[in-house]
């Protein structure tokens, strides 16, 4: 520090840093910013600034956006804005006058608006209010649809209330998508059935998707529904039982698979309805669902294939890939946030198992056996197999982990790609398996050792709290001292050392041996079958000490020494 | 608190940006992601919610580059504003060497821009800092809506609600067009850098 201060005249050094944030801190071009949606639009220098009003819509965003569409037509449109600002301003709506219909639902609209901005306690009883009052409207009571409708909005409007932190961000607007369907039912320009089927179906799967499924349907009792539903929705049902079916079965089979989902089309299309009653699925034998937990749903789906289950499963594979995709960008910036790492695994792992429940069903619906999948390897064949079979895979696939190993001496195993090519890797090995940060790569690229010092993000970051296995066991000082040999694929070509476009280094490390390898694929854990054939191969080139003969398929096993080691 | 690696020669200071919901945290950072030269700004790190709102918080690191030997950065931070984020918002204050408070001028927020404020000074106090302590910028954001019918609040009330007794510098602001971002950033960023110079790298002048 005190050398420092000789160095460095403060004085100066603060006035300097003013300068350049001065010179840096500047709009480079004319932008502006959509508050709607994000979107930066650039502006043309020196062109005119468009009046505020019209454009800038940052504040009560919706209700500006309605007022405006109806100000174009107006030709008092300030007063109107002002006076739809201050009625959202006003806390107590006036219910002296019994409303129309009409206004009632006008009335939810603006409070769904402002719940869209921010939920208050006092907003969503006003909610609720209101929606006793709709519920009252003899148009409403008479229409079961429409009073399913509003018990799944007063679902959601209750877990709003008791606790906003577990809903989804989008069901302030899924309300909205509720109204606007109430709004169409109920308006003067009647619907034709179909459509107004659609419509109906349309929102109720929205709002299903929405509701918690702790909640239950409020202010309508399940045998009213019950009842109500299956006459006036029968359309409507018939299209979903298959669903149901489907969601059952997944429920009795596989219980996380479904689980998202399950309980809302329960809760909402059961309606106490005995279980009894449920057809039985089309299974040749259902009191075998009960032994069969576990068992993968493309052998439920090649020998079952009911009508209507097929775009069920394709429903289940868009919702996983719609929730694999939202949870990619959170997982990257956790990836890239400091002493996030835990969090980091954590979405990490559950990515992983969502997307190898897609791949389930991906082949389930493509009607292919499912090879090197994790968890259900075992369960592959049991009901496309031979009967001869049955017993001793439904046990193994009730305790994979208990499953006797006939060849292959490894349970579980990480598959990935190395040049190109599929290959094993222990888990017992890895030490580090990760993206490699730039100096890494460069030392990748260039070197065939790796020092493990380069694995530090910043100079004063620890390489130990990056490592697990036996490396993690070791002092940061010794660690700073380990260089490791980065091994190509004996494939590759002599002195490449080119890197993939998403390299993922692996460093394996077991009894003071230890090795680098770069992957092209990120590891992805593997349970092994008991069909599947270890063939230990002396004549293979190191690091390869052999090959997993799969279902179809043939995989090498990269390792630091032999099946003993593990 | 700064990262000052004197071997290394680097500083690093976290500013956040703080205020309710819906203020207009997240758009200053993106006008300054979009408006601001390739050169100085690094990637921002943000969970893409399409106009929604912030669900973890924002990113932005800056650099000034090389400065007396020394590497300057600068990392924007924003919180989620909704009030039941208060866990997100006490984990990103760790830290901190500089901030930001967004004050929406709507006058239906008016209240929760006194919420927020007195929430950040709880929040501070759980990291042993006082408000008074930290460098401290007001923006009084969306003042282009002053010119429309929509009710706003004057500067002086939102001085009175928020700047009472604090005399903390406070810049008028447009976070969708830019107006007032930079002049904020400028100002939170040069009080940073003075405040964690003082107090890292001249310990016998505090």
């Amino acid at each position: 520090m005190a050398q420092t201060e000789k160095e460095l005249n403060l004085d100066s050094f603060t006035e300097e840093i003013e300068d350049t944030i001065d010179d840096l801190f500047t709009a480079s071009k004319q932008i502006e910013i959509d508050p709607l949606t994000n979107a930066v639009k650039e502006i043309p220098a020196g062109s005119e600034e468009i009046p505020l009003l019209i454009t800038e819509p940052e504040s009560d965003t919706a209700a500006e956006d309605d007022s405006r569409t109806e100000d174009h037509s107006s030709s008092d449109g300030t007063e109107d804005i002002l006076e739809l600002d201050l009625e959202l301003e006003s806390e107590a709506y006036d219910v002296r006058q019994a409303p129309a219909l009409e206004h009632s639902l006008e009335q939810l609209n603006q409070v769904f608006m402002t719940l869209e901005w921010e939920i208050s306690q006092q907003e969503v009883e006003s909610a609720k209010d209101i929606m006793c009052r709709i519920k009252d409207y003899p148009k409403i009571k008479s229409e079961s649809g429409i009073k399913r409708i509003l018990a799944m909005m007063t679902s959601i409007l209750e877990a709003m209330a008791a606790s906003p932190e577990s809903l989804d961000t989008s069901s302030p607007g899924v309300l909205k998508k509720g109204l606007e369907c109430l709004q169409a039912l109920t308006g003067s320009a009647p619907l034709d059935s179909e459509n107004r089927h659609t419509l109906l179906s349309k929102t109720l799967d929205l709002l299903e998707a929405a509701v918690p499924h702790e909640t239950e349907i409020l202010g309508t009792s399940s045998e009213e529904l019950s009842d109500s539903i299956e006459t006036e929705l029968k359309d409507i049902e018939t299209s979903r039982e298959d669903k149901k079916d489907f969601q059952e079965i997944s429920a009795a089979i596989e219980p996380g698979l479904t689980e998202p989902k399950s309980e809302p089309v329960t809760d909402h299309q059961g309606h106490d309805k005995p279980q009894e009653e449920t057809p039985p699925v089309a299974s040749p034998q259902p009191e075998k669902l009960e032994t069969t937990r576990g068992t993968n749903i493309s052998t439920r789906l090649n020998c079952q294939e009911p009508a209507g289950l097929l775009p069920s499963v394709e429903s289940h594979i868009k919702v996983l890939e719609e929730i694999i995709h939202r949870i990619i960008p959170v997982e990257k910036l956790l990836e890239e946030t400091r002493g996030m790492e835990k969090l980091y695994q954590f979405q990490k792992n559950l990515r992983i198992c969502l997307e190898n429940e897609k791949g389930h069903l991906t082949a389930a619906l493509e009607g292919q056996d499912v090879p090197a999948s994790p968890d259900t390897a075992g369960d592959i064949h049991e009901d496309t197999g031979d009967e001869g079979q049955e017993k001793t895979t439904v046990s193994s696939s009730q305790s994979p982990k208990h499953s006797p190993v006939i060849s292959c001496p490894w349970s579980d195993l990480l598959l990935a790609r190395w040049n190109g090519k599929q290959v094993f890797l222990i888990p017992q090995q890895i030490s580090y398996a990760g993206s490699p940060g730039w100096k890494a790569r460069k030392v990748l690229s260039k070197s065939d050792t790796f020092p493990l010092a380069k694995l530090k993000t910043f100079p004063w970051s620890r390489i130990r709290p990056c490592l697990q296995g036996d490396l993690a066991c070791r002092e940061e000082a010794e660690l700073k001292g380990i260089e490791l040999p980065v091994i190509r694929h004996p494939d590759a070509a002599v002195g490449d050392s080119t890197l993939p476009d998403n390299p993922v280094m692996v460093i394996l490390y077991h009894k003071d041996q230890g090795m680098v390898l770069v992957m092209d694929s990120p590891l992805e854990a593997v349970h092994i079958s008991p069909e599947w054939q270890w063939n230990f191969d002396e004549h293979s080139q190191y690091p390869l000490i052999g090959q997993i003969k799969t279902t179809n398929n043939k995989i090498t096993v990269a390792s630091l020494t032999g099946p003993e080691l593990t | 608190m700064a990262l000052i690696d004197l071997s290394k020669k680097e500083v690093h200071c976290k500013i956040v940006y703080y205020g309710p919901g819906r203020c207009g945290k997240t758009t200053n950072l993106l006008f300054i992601y979009n408006a601001m030269g390739n050169n100085s700004r690094g990637k921002m790190l943000t969970i893409e919610t399409k106009g929604d709102r912030t669900l973890f918080f924002d990113l932005l690191p800056l650099n000034l580059g090389k400065i007396c030997g020394f590497d300057i950065k600068i990392q924007l931070y924003t919180v989620p504003g909704q009030t039941m984020y208060e866990a997100t918002r006490k984990l990103v204050l760790k830290g901190v060497d500089g901030l930001v408070f967004v004050a929406d001028s709507l006058k239906v927020r008016k209240a929760k821009n006194v919420e927020s404020f007195e929430d950040l000074c709880r929040n501070l106090r759980e990291h042993n800092l006082k408000v008074e302590e930290v460098p401290l910028v007001l923006q009084f954001n969306k003042r282009d809506l002053v010119s429309t019918p929509i009710p706003t609040l004057t500067c002086e009330e939102l001085q009175a609600d928020i700047n009472n007794g604090l005399k903390l510098p406070a810049f008028e602001a447009s976070a969708t067009k830019g107006t007032g971002v930079f002049e904020t950033l400028k100002e939170i960023s040069k009080r940073t850098i003075r405040h964690v110079t003082a107090k890292h790298l001249m310990p016998s002048k505090k």
